[in-house]
């Protein structure tokens, strides 16, 4: 009976114990849920933010978008089916993929995503916006992305009605199958889906009135004084906490940054190394800075003389302190000696059969020896404007190595042809969003003009192009960072270009906003808009 | 008085095509290709090609200058090759902008050159003289992107009593405003005051101080209409320097105007942009000389047109 009693008071005290442990573990949840209620809570909504871009957007329709102030615009109003991070890396957008065969991709769209319009977002607008894009009549200045697509250059030169690559297997499932494999393919398929129903029947008139599936929607636009943006509080990701986006194309970067200092503006995205000391001594703004994914270089034709000798593209590679450069610029810039932001720059820079052109002037005069040009060299430097400072610290410094360069300062139009065209020994030029390590439009020798690319050089190296054929069909990224070393390494020997330095990425906000991430271009700070919030 | 009108306006038929030809030849000649420039730089030639064909610039230069031609009769430049939108538009948004600023400029610009100009001519070779011209020669001598930063710096950023850039209420016109009038004032006080000058020491004037005229009545109704003819001359004329200043101005007051398209689209190439504007600047120049020859008849009775 005791016994039974004890038993009975222990099993009473085991269930108390039950009951207690069950009411602190649910009060840990509530306190949990409270907290994490009250961390949503702080999300303020409202406010209107304003954006000062340098420029105003050619058009805010995602297929003809090439400008950045157009990108920050368009990236609110409308969603690709893949997203990139603030680290460069794919996410999903309106969709999901998988990668079965290595030359299809199978997108599968988020059901119910709803355009501003209501319409339901479907494959049909997938395949419509691709197509849309690669269409001649179109004139879009996106069409050479796409061309990989089975059945694009038979669209492209009107002997097929539709891309066969692109199938709508159901209302949201999409896919698109290539002619071989091609690593890069995903980098653009950021692009925004349009809604076929209204892009269709207004033509070229969509830009004046865009609609699309993303956080904000258009309101008004007058060109070159502002764009307005409203929440869309149907956004499948959840309503944005901003009720109201104004952008104001500031061309005069002083004029952005007092605006930004008196509050007439909250963000500023166009930011010269001037008014960095004015940004950085003012309290109330905080510069976001991320890595950028530009590159600055110095390019040689390697078919003119006297540049054609390798020895003196080494001679001069030599001759340049790029440290230096990069310190004369205050550090801004960055130095690294490898183009772009992508995922395997940072590993090759460590390389020392890549990056081999320590500044020494001695290896300078010892491969101008080589080059049988121990007398000095003369060289002719051809720069637009914006880099001409550069031009005059390349000649101060090969001076040095007795290469005597004579600067041709021409307008950017004028520059750009002569260099397309060949008519130039050393130009300076830079690259901007390289978040990919294809090779192909700079050096390949299918890449030269009149037959198109950025191969400038008009350099041509048989075992070059092999390895980037290779590397742009490998998916496997062991094999694909194997080629892309090996072809820097051929391309470090025979220096068709010299890679300079990277400019940070900067954007300036007033305090009080909470949200925002420092990203390079072209993501930007704005890819998180939508989580941007007013501080009380 | 109509005929006179009806001959000058057929007068400009000429001036326009020949100011139409060479611009679109200039930009024609210009290196760098416009394609190229909205496709970027990955573009590949057969791509550009394809393109070109669909803007029509593969088509014979004179081919091109007739649609041009043709269309401009009808109001109708073409669509801008970079903003894929009638010219017209662009150029009907911001017209207004650029001749509120122009005008607006101009009247300060005059409520400053009158005043210290008459004054000066009267008082020549005093220290208020001399204190206007030394005036005058800092307004010419300041460039109008400093000027405009220095107001900006001032109104904007220190007092915050003025917006620093935009449009939309007068606030937003003053500081332009104040930038493009204090480097016109500069020089319509030289003007008002050589002109001046000149006057006052011819006979009417001293028959009128003769008549025992006061000094106002003699300054200001007999001798400074008589000046006004140089002045008056000189709006025309600087209509197109304004609307020239008005470039810089507007692009450092973040102002949409036309000056600024102009500018922006020589630069990326976009010939049709440029051609329109071209053309509806010198049409505006050739009309407000016409009506400033017109108004010489009311400023002196003794102009008459037959």
């Amino acid at each position: 009976m005791v016994e039974e009693n004890i038993n009975a008071l222990v099993e009473g005290i085991s269930k108390e114990e039950t009951i207690l442990k069950k009411n602190i573990l649910m009060l840990i949840l509530v306190m949990a849920l409270l907290m994490s209620g009250s961390a949503v809570s702080f999300a303020k909504t409202g406010g209107t933010i304003r954006i000062g871009i340098g420029s105003d957007a050619t058009s805010l329709d995602p297929r003809y978008v090439t400008s950045t102030a157009g990108m920050y615009i368009s990236s609110q109003i409308f969603d690709g089916l893949i997203e990139l991070n603030k680290d460069i890396q794919f996410e999903p957008g309106l969709a999901t993929y998988e990668n079965p065969e290595p030359t299809l991709y199978v997108f599968h769209l988020e059901e119910g995503v709803k355009y501003h319009d209501g319409h339901e977002l479907t494959a049909e607008d997938v395949k419509y916006t691709f197509e849309s894009v690669l269409n001649p009549e179109n004139a879009s200045p996106k069409s050479g992305n796409y061309k990989q697509i089975v059945g694009a250059e038979e669209f492209i030169s009107g002997e097929a009605d539709e891309v066969v690559g692109i199938k709508i297997i159901d209302d949201y499932t999409v896919s698109f199958e290539l002619k071989e494999p091609f690593a890069p393919f995903l980098v653009n398929m950021n692009l925004g889906i349009v809604p076929k129903h209204i892009a269709e029947k207004a033509g070229k008139d969509f830009a004046d009135n865009p609609v699309g599936t993303g956080p904000f929607k258009f309101v008004s636009r007058i060109i070159e004084q502002e764009t307005v943006l409203e929440a869309n509080d149907e956004y499948f990701e959840g309503r944005p906490n901003i009720d109201k986006v104004v952008y104001r194309p500031l061309p005069e970067s002083a004029v952005g940054v007092i605006e930004l200092e008196t509050g007439n503006i909250d963000v500023l995205m166009s930011i010269t190394e001037d008014d960095l000391v004015n940004i950085e001594n003012n309290s109330d703004l905080v510069l976001a800075s991320a890595s950028g994914t530009n590159y600055q270089y110095i390019g040689f034709n390697v078919t003119n003389e006297p540049v054609d000798n390798k020895y003196l593209r080494k001679a001069i590679a030599y001759a340049l302190d790029k440290q230096a450069i990069t310190d004369y610029f205050e550090g801004v810039r960055t130095y690294v000696p490898l183009p772009g932001g992508h995922y395997l720059a940072k590993e090759m820079a460590k390389s020392s059969a890549i990056n081999k052109y320590e500044y020494s002037l001695n290896n300078a005069k010892a491969m101008l020896s080589k080059a049988g040009l121990a007398g000095g060299a003369d060289v002719v430097i051809k720069t637009s404007s914006g880099r001409k400072e550069l031009a005059e610290i390349m000649k101060e410094m090969l001076a040095e190595a007795n290469i005597n360069a004579e600067i041709e300062l021409l307008e950017w139009g004028t520059f750009y042809k002569d260099v397309k065209e060949g008519q130039a020994q050393i130009y300076l030029l830079g690259w901007y969003g390289i978040i990919d390590p294809d090779g192909y439009w700079f050096f390949h020798s299918e890449m030269t003009p009149p037959k198109g690319g950025a191969n400038r050089m008009y350099y041509s190296n048989p075992k070059v192009d092999t390895l980037i054929e290779k590397g742009r069909a490998s998916l496997d990224p062991k094999m694909r960072e194997i080629y892309t070393k090996e072809t820097y390494k051929l391309l470090t020997d025979d220096v068709p270009m010299i890679f300079l330095y990277s400019k940070p990425d900067l954007a300036a906000y007033r305090k009080g906003i909470v949200g925002f991430e420092p990203a390079p271009y072209p993501v930007t700070i704005l890819a998180n808009l939508k989580d941007v919030y007013f501080e009380d | 008085m109509t005929n006179y009108i009806i001959k000058r306006l057929l007068q400009m038929i000429p001036v326009v095509i020949g100011v139409s030809l060479i611009v679109f030849s200039l930009m024609h000649l210009t290196p760098g290709d416009p394609v190229q420039i909205m496709l970027g730089e990955y573009a590949q030639q057969s791509e550009i090609d394809q393109v070109r064909d669909v803007l029509g610039l593969n088509d014979p230069i004179y081919v091109q200058y007739f649609r041009f031609i043709g269309g401009a009769i009808h109001g109708d430049f073409g669509d801008s090759l970079y903003f894929r939108k009638p010219v017209m538009e662009l150029i009907s948004a911001r017209l207004g902008y650029t001749l509120t600023l122009s005008v607006v400029g101009m009247i300060i610009s005059y409520l400053i050159a009158f005043p210290v100009g008459i004054i000066s001519a009267v008082k020549q070779n005093t220290w208020v003289d001399d204190l206007g011209m030394v005036g005058a020669l800092l307004g010419v001598s300041m460039p109008n992107f400093w000027l405009g930063m220095m107001l900006i710096l001032l109104f904007s950023l220190k007092l915050g009593w003025l917006p620093a850039s935009g449009v939309g209420t007068w606030k937003h016109l003053i500081l332009p405003a104040v930038t493009v009038g204090t480097s016109g004032a500069a020089l319509t006080t030289r003007l008002v005051r050589s002109s001046m000058l000149e006057v006052i020491r011819k006979d009417f004037v001293r028959t009128a101080r003769a008549k025992g005229l006061s000094e106002k009545v003699v300054i200001y109704k007999h001798a400074l209409r008589n000046a006004l003819i140089p002045v008056i001359t000189i709006i025309g004329l600087r209509l197109g320097f304004i609307l020239g200043g008005a470039v810089i101005t507007e692009t450092i007051f973040g102002r949409p105007g036309v000056g600024r398209l102009m500018v922006d689209s020589i630069f990326r190439r976009d010939y049709l942009v440029v051609q329109g504007v071209t053309l509806i600047i010198a049409f505006s120049i050739l009309m407000a000389n016409l009506v400033i020859d017109l108004t010489y008849s009311f400023i002196d009775p003794r102009i008459r047109y037959d």
